[in-house]
């Protein structure tokens, strides 16, 4: 103990006091410790969820290749079998104008996949009238849209919306009140019917963060699995002619 | 006497760290700034305690005020976007730094007059 050089009239007591406090200031400076410590391990699980779908993607597609590979591989073989046989390939050729028209949405095709539902929020007040915030509770156009773009993006390999089959000159817009689908109206409910890996489907629409994040909050999405092969989609009903578009072979030849 | 505080400190640290429980870690730059409020606090009141003037009542409630209301004042600036966490880490560190320089120079005068009164 030191002699009093400093300290005066008062006497040491405020030692003591001060003791006290920094007893609870080490106690609040544990707290704050600990709390910290929790922010800084949250922070860095949470890129594993977005990692883990990237990786099973990878993981998927690369599988998918070498099938297509082997595939490749077998067809090459066939069609130099067949043209050694002097067969021309003729059966191969329509067999590749049949997976041609499954692409291009000119017949029925079943499968596993997914089937999402849009529909209005149920969460909207009754009472409300004010149009800007009713707006927010109904499902648009640029919902629909970037669903199936989600879709498509996941590998759904048919979709329809509504019965109306999306192909490659498909649109998605808005006429006023309606939407147009094909230019077909549609209504509410939304029923999109998506062939592909049901699991990859599902989660490309339920992922944190997703374009459905927001629909989900609102109720305004429902999204069901059907690993069994009991989705069909129906063939796209509407006019394939081309006007303008030409081959480049045949473009050429003309000009 | 001086290593009281220090031990006070270690033991309250102790205290709390056992039990291992956080708040929501959106509180944590906020308790942070409490911390750092209250460590002011103490070193203020350590300051007063050598110069003589100290005063428990306003040492305890300067404590208890400074830790919530600079927790608050963060809290507020971070709902209006304005950066208030950083003023109140650059007033209260700046203090603290202060204080500190004062509590050593005091010690080491103490410690010299000592020194020469021993020769």
């Amino acid at each position: 103990m030191s002699t009093g050089v400093t300290a005066p009239a008062r006497g040491r007591g405020w030692v003591f006091q001060v003791t006290s406090l920094c007893i609870v200031l080490g106690m609040l400076l544990a707290l704050a410790l600990r709390t910290q410590r929790q922010a800084v391990s949250e922070g860095i699980p949470n890129r594993w969820p977005a990692l883990r779908t990237e990786f099973i993607n990878l993981k998927q597609q690369n599988a998918k290749l070498q099938k297509d590979l082997a595939d490749y591989k077998l067809r090459y073989e066939e069609i130099a079998k067949k043209q050694a046989a002097g067969l021309q390939g003729l059966e191969s050729m329509e067999r590749v104008l049949y997976e041609t028209k499954l692409l291009a949405g000119t017949v029925a095709v079943r499968g596993p996949g997914v089937v999402v539902t849009l529909h209005d929020s149920p969460k909207k007040n009754v009472g409300e009238t004010r149009p800007e915030v009713i707006e927010n509770y109904i499902i648009h156009d640029y919902d629909i849209r970037s669903v199936v773009n989600e879709l498509f993006s996941a590998g759904a390999e048919a979709i329809s919306v509504n019965g109306q089959r999306l192909i490659a000159n498909s649109s998605i817009r808005c006429a006023g009140a309606v939407i147009l689908v094909n230019a077909v109206q549609v209504a509410p409910p939304y029923v999109i019917k998506a062939i592909g890996d049901p699991e990859s489907l599902q989660q490309a629409l339920t992922m944190p963060g997703g374009v459905a994040d927001g629909l989900f909050l609102l109720e305004m999405i429902e999204v069901k699995k059907h690993p069994s092969p009991d989705i069909i989609v129906p063939a796209y009903k509407g006019s394939t002619r081309l006007n303008w578009a030409q081959p480049v072979s045949r473009a050429r030849k003309r000009g | 006497m001086m290593w009281l505080p220090i031990l006070g400190l270690a033991i309250g640290f102790q205290i709390y760290w056992l039990p291992s429980v956080g708040l929501p870690s959106n509180y944590a730059p906020y308790l942070s700034l409490a911390a750092l409020a209250g460590l002011d606090s103490i070193v203020g009141g350590i300051r007063a305690g050598i110069e003589g003037k100290f005063h428990d009542d306003i040492f305890f409630s300067g404590f208890i005020v400074n830790t919530v209301l600079a927790a608050a004042l963060a809290y507020l600036g971070d709902q209006l976007g304005v950066e208030l966490f950083l003023a109140a880490v650059v007033a209260l560190g700046g203090r603290v730094f202060l204080n500190l320089s004062l509590i050593r120079r005091y010690l080491l005068t103490q410690t010299s007059l000592r020194w020469r009164k021993e020769v």
